[in-house]
């Protein structure tokens, strides 16, 4: 004879058994994904040579606030006249380093490969000239964000230069 | 006396000759587009959509055609035609077309949501090589819409080609899109202006699949869908300003946005899966980013539904991560459920089991297979049962619903299953239904029959007692006194059969038992009818005149047949009148029980059954069971086992004391609720596993948690017999766990060796043991493949049954005569009829649906509809508080003044416990399968308080005023003093090409 129930005393798990369930998970992850991984500190390493995690460190910590500072500061004439300057000298590398590159389009999604594998594949002529743009237009923004949170919120810097 | 009237008349068949023999399946029209495709030539096109067909908004795809400018899209191609598509004057229309839409599209793909691939704007400006634009971008000015819970419209994206329009009027045929064309500035519109929400737009999504850009977006997708679309509005609008700065060249956008949408990929999982809504079986992909479902993205090739979903299928996901969801293994200990590990609650299930086996022997065990779960959990069920356990007491849930209408068509066909396809429906010239709330049902089937009758002339029958938005939409509505539909089927085929309308050729060669058949129908004269039906007599002869006009017809039905004392009698009667047409093996014709659950069909196919195997086989035949002990090993049982309704007595009498429940709230959707729970308190022991703790599971000793469709894989059968694939999307939440899995890891601690790694190998086991499914493999139903059973070994399927003859002895049909089974009336006051049954927005008992806000917030609580007449009588208004009283329990419910139903019948939809039918209904059931009889129950009405409370808010679709318009209507666009058609030489001044 059993009547209806519905309250349920949930199994609580001790913070250690918490941690080590946890520990379990990661340690999976890693030696799943070794490969990967290896992949992403070179990543890391190469973007932080470049200053680019530092940027992203920025933005992260300040989260909305500076991407919308960063981008009033940028959707000024000034600012507009930056990022055409960086489209250009952009535009004007990417054409150099063209004749070198128009080799066939490669699938980027047909396996799995680290970011460097990516850039590397990518030979559409148009993907490289947006990436290197990107590029540019990322390291010009790092050097904005750099001197607005140095030296007062509405000042610009010059990316460029 | 009818039997003399035999030979009267032409018959049908002859007939039917004369006007030029049977109709083939048309081919569509071959358009210059279609001819430059099958040459590999993609001339550019924003506003055709294959699933659409032409629009002629866009302008894109202009070729010269024997020197003339042309729209591709739309001009027929004939032989011999001189196409030119790549001159310098063709691109220089075409890019003055592009001009305009992008004027009116501003194109910001790499912080647009949309930006996933899939952007026809983006791809066609790539495709085109447009560099830069001449004409501004100029905003409408109108705002956002962002009234609808699940999707948004922005008119500044809006390039007016009218996909949505096409789509909502003409496909899903909803008819609330359009686009004012008078207006200043055109922009689509709901119902004539309305906000969305306010609209009778019932959320099928049809416009946002359909939509080429971001103007129409599911709101899941917003902020989400890629790495810099998380982004503050006026934050936004600064970013798309430096975009178009920083991007001068539409060339550099493009490519920078295409990177973006390479990373996207990665991050965003794109899983076919079918839909666990209804029998329908519409398949999709699913868009995942970790447990978030992003959105569903339906397929012009999904072989059921193509591009079409309905309001569930498209948005009702939310259930998936719903807190409530069972994550961890339950046991009872006192008046408590304790969460456990998976070792303890599968080694006490098998534990008990054994010693209820083991004292009561294996027929003290019962086992309820679900509808809901996959083929292959439904194969493993019954093989637990009859292997592991030795008993056939398993069954399913479709015996709440649909097998009288299996019972009807073994009976009379062979098949216990559709006789076509969709496709077969749509084409038919004559659409019967019957008991069925289609357009709230199975609402992408109804879809079919609506652009049929609208755009091609299909007849429609409806017959039913509630006016819904399908009998609004016949040509004819019979609206018969409920439980009556034996009735006039009987009566209209033997009016049939007096005036000589039968189609005498297609009996003599293909039927059996005409002269008995006839006999039976003596009694059912036209005014025998009328007086028992109430359907005035001048209404059956307009329906026989049809059915004798018709060159094919097809009958479908559902809950309101079936679920009656007579329903496997009603559903024989169905199929007698279709075989006295001549009605069966030819496209177009057939019967359709419209199965319910998204795998009613596939449940039953794959023997979750008392009395057969997979495939139907008799479970006392023994050569099929010998080939089954061969296969399994050991002995099986030989006497068919208990069903459900029938368990459940064994309970009451001391017989099944442990039970065995897998996603099925049996104490919710089974009649008399008291009833069913006074049974499951008498249980020794039962293990229920299911998503949440529903009310079955309450009394559980062993509550296992299981994954729903989203988070395994395996195979579902449709309402056309179809078999589809579903993949994994997600993993299971929390420690829950498909139920193939949870089934083979019990029977391997109650001793059996079962080896499956994955669901492909159930599923070739059942393949090997059942010719009905000889030829399936997971190979065979890769991606969005298919197959109808009956599958040959060499993977023929069968789109369409009955063409080369039926399944039996001598390949004939048989007429079986039935007698009709008048309902009981229930005495003591009990004055009014509770029909009861489905709506859109809600599935089953209402655990996965009300979980979703959207939908929540259309239809956020249970109601019952009251008709003007009974509102009038008692005082009643919208929102009252009502206890609605039957012999065997009450409840109390809102109430809706609704045109609906008609004097004194009510109708409380099944889906939610705020207010259970089943408290009130009895335990009378169809005299053939024990399936209970749901619609046959009558109740009193007392009137609790006056204050009323809304049930139904003002913004659900049924409040809003449709719009029905031929299509997107592309004149009007063209008659506008700003159209001038694109300038190329030879240009017109209108939108007209020749
Ligand atoms: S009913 Fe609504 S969601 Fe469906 S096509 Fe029409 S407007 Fe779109
Ligand atoms: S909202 Fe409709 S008319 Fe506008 S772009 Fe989308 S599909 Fe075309
Ligand atoms: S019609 Fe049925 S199968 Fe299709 S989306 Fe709706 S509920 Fe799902
Ligand atoms: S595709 Fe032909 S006019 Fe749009």
């Amino acid at each position: 004879m059993a009547a209806p129930i519905d309250q349920i005393v949930r199994q609580k798990r001790t913070a250690e058994e918490s941690r080590q369930e946890d520990l379990e998970v990661l340690l999976q992850a890693l030696s799943e994904n070794k490969e990967a991984l290896l992949d992403a500190v070179e990543i890391l390493a190469w973007l932080r040579d470049r200053g680019i995690l530092r940027l992203l460190k920025g933005f992260l910590s300040s989260g909305e606030e500076i991407l919308r500072d960063v981008v009033h500061l940028l959707n000024t004439p000034e600012g507009k006249r930056i990022l055409s300057n960086i489209t250009q000298s952009g535009v004007l590398l990417s054409k150099l380093d063209l004749s070198r590159l128009s080799v066939e389009w490669s699938d980027l999604d047909r396996e799995k490969k680290g970011w460097r594998e990516v850039i590397k594949e990518v030979r559409d002529p148009e993907a490289v000239t947006g990436f290197l743009m990107l590029l540019q237009m990322m390291k010009g923004l790092s050097r904005t964000a750099g001197s607005g949170q140095d030296e007062g919120r509405h000042k610009a810097g010059d990316p460029s230069g | 006396m009818i039997g003399r009237c035999f030979y009267m008349g032409t018959p049908l068949r002859e007939r039917r000759r004369n006007r030029g023999g049977f109709r083939k399946r048309e081919e569509p029209m071959k358009t210059v587009m279609d001819f430059l495709r099958d040459q590999g030539i993609e001339v550019p096109h924003l506003c055709y959509h294959p699933s659409l067909g032409p629009i002629q908004t866009c302008d894109l795809c202009l070729v010269s055609a024997d020197g003339k400018l042309v729209r591709a899209c739309a001009e027929p191609y004939r032989e011999g035609m001189t196409i030119e598509t790549g001159s310098e004057a063709v691109k220089a229309v075409r890019m003055e077309a592009m001009d305009r839409i992008l004027s009116q599209h501003e194109l910001y793909c790499t912080v647009c949501e949309n930006n996933n691939g899939n952007c026809e704007i983006h791809n066609t400006v790539k495709q085109m090589k447009v560099d830069r634009q001449n004409l501004p971008f100029q905003a409408k000015s109108y705002p956002v819409d962002d009234s609808h819970p699940f999707y948004r419209y922005d008119p500044d994206q809006c390039i007016l080609c009218g996909r949505c329009v096409e789509a909502c009027q003409n496909l899903q045929v909803n008819e609330t899109l359009s686009i004012d064309w008078e207006a200043k500035t055109p922009r689509v519109i709901w119902d004539g202006g309305s906000s969305i929400d306010e609209s009778s737009c019932v959320s099928c999504g049809h416009c946002v699949t359909v939509c080429p850009c971001n103007a129409l977006m599911e709101k899941t997708m917003i902020g989400e869908a890629g790495f810099l679309t998380g982004i503050q509005p006026d934050t936004l609008r600064s970013m798309i300003e430096i975009t178009k700065e920083a991007e001068p060249g539409y060339r550099e956008l493009i490519a920078v946005s295409d990177m973006e949408e390479k990373m996207r990929r990665k991050e965003i999982r794109r899983t076919k899966t079918v839909c666990t809504y209804c029998g329908v079986g519409c398949s999709f992909d699913i868009w995942t980013k970790g447990r978030d479902i992003l959105k569903v993205e339906p397929q012009p090739e999904a072989p059921a539904n193509g591009i079409s979903t309905c309001v569930k299928g498209k948005f009702g996901w939310d259930f998936i991560n719903s807190p409530k969801r069972l994550t961890r293994p339950l046991v009872r200990r006192g008046e408590r459920f304790y969460e456990t590990s998976w070792e303890e609650a599968l080694s006490l299930a098998a534990e008990k089991f054994t010693e209820v086996k083991e004292s009561g022997g294996p027929d003290a065990l019962g086992f309820i297979a679900s509808s809901k779960c996959t083929n292959e959990e439904a194969y493993l069920m019954q093989k637990l049962a009859r292997s592991v356990i030795g008993t056939n007491n398993v069954d399913n849930c479709s015996r709440y619903c649909q097998t009288p209408a299996t019972k009807g068509l073994f009976r009379t066909v062979g098949y216990g299953g559709d006789a076509g396809s969709i496709r077969d429906i749509a084409e038919a010239d004559l659409v019967i239904t019957v008991g069925s709330n289609t357009a709230d049902s199975h609402p992408v089937l109804a879809t079919r029959i609506k652009r049929a009758h609208k755009l091609h002339g299909q007849k429609l029958v409806v017959v039913d007692l509630l006016e819904h938005e399908m009998a609004e939409r016949a040509d004819l509505f019979l609206r018969p006194e409920s439980s009556t539909d034996f009735v006039w089927l009987a009566a209209v085929t033997r009016y049939i059969v007096d005036q000589g309308w039968h189609d005498t050729v297609f009996i003599e060669e293909r039927v059996n038992g005409l002269d008995d058949y006839v006999d039976s129908l003596n009694p059912f004269t036209l005014d025998y009818a009328e007086s028992v039906t109430g359907i005035p007599r001048e209404k059956l002869i307009r329906l026989a005149e049809m059915l004798r006009d018709a060159d094919s017809t097809c009958i479908l039905w559902a809950m309101g047949v079936t679920q009656h004392t007579g329903g496997s009698d009603t559903s024989t009667a169905i199929s007698n009148l279709l075989l006295i047409t001549g009605n069966y093996g030819r496209p177009g014709t057939g019967a359709y029980p419209l199965r319910g659950h998204n795998n009613v069909q596939g449940t039953s196919d794959f023997g979750a059954l008392p009395n057969v195997f997979p495939g139907y086989e008799s479970v006392e035949d023994e050569s099929v069971r010998r080939r089954y002990e061969r296969e399994w090993g050991g002995e099986l049982p030989k006497k068919a086992g208990l069903d459900n309704h029938s368990m459940l007595d064994s309970i009451l009498k001391g017989g099944i004391r442990s039970l065995y429940i897998i996603g099925e709230d049996t104490a919710f959707s089974d009649s008399n609720s008291h009833h069913v729970q006074e049974a499951f308190r008498q249980l020794d022991f039962m293990v229920v596993q299911d998503l949440f703790l529903t009310k079955t599971a309450r009394f559980a000793d062993v509550v296992l948690p299981a994954s729903p469709s989203l988070e395994k894989e395996g195979t579902f059968v449709n309402t056309e017999r179809r078999v589809q694939r579903l993949y994994q999307a997600i993993d299971p939440l929390g420690d829950s766990r498909p139920d193939w899995i949870i089934l083979r890891d019990l029977a391997r601690r109650l001793g059996a060796d079962w080896p499956y790694d994955h669901p492909g190998a159930v599923m070739a086991e059942a393949a090997k043991l059942a010719s009905m499914f000889a030829g399936v493999t997971y190979d065979r139903l890769e991606g969005y493949k298919s197959l109808q059973w009956p599958v040959a070994p060499d993977g023929t399927d069968a789109p369409f049954l009955y063409a080369d003859g039926f399944p039996t002895s001598d390949g004939k049909a048989r007429l079986v005569p039935m007698p009709w089974t008048a309902p009981r009336r229930t005495e003591g006051g009990y004055d009014l009829l509770l029909n009861n049954g489905r709506m859109l927005e809600h599935f089953h008992e209402g655990n996965m649906t009300y979980r979703s806000r959207g939908i929540r917030h259309k239809v956020p609580s249970a109601y019952v509809e009251v008709s003007t007449e009974l509102a009038a009588e008692r005082g009643i208004r919208d929102g009252a508080r009502v206890k609605l009283v039957s012999p065997f329990g009450e409840e109390t419910v809102y109430a809706l003044v609704s045109s609906r139903v008609r004097k004194k019948e009510l109708y409380l939809s099944i889906h939610t416990d705020q207010a259970s039918v089943n408290t009130l209904t009895g335990s009378d059931v169809d005299r053939a399968t024990h399936t209970p009889a749901y619609k046959e129950v009558h109740v009193r009405l007392e009137t609790l308080d006056r204050d009323p409370v809304c049930p139904l808010p003002g913004h659900h679709p049924r409040y809003g005023r449709k719009n029905p318009q031929t299509g997107v209507e592309v004149e009007r666009k063209w008659q506008r003093e700003d159209y001038d058609f694109p300038r190329g030489k030879g240009e017109r001044k209108n939108g007209r090409t020749h």
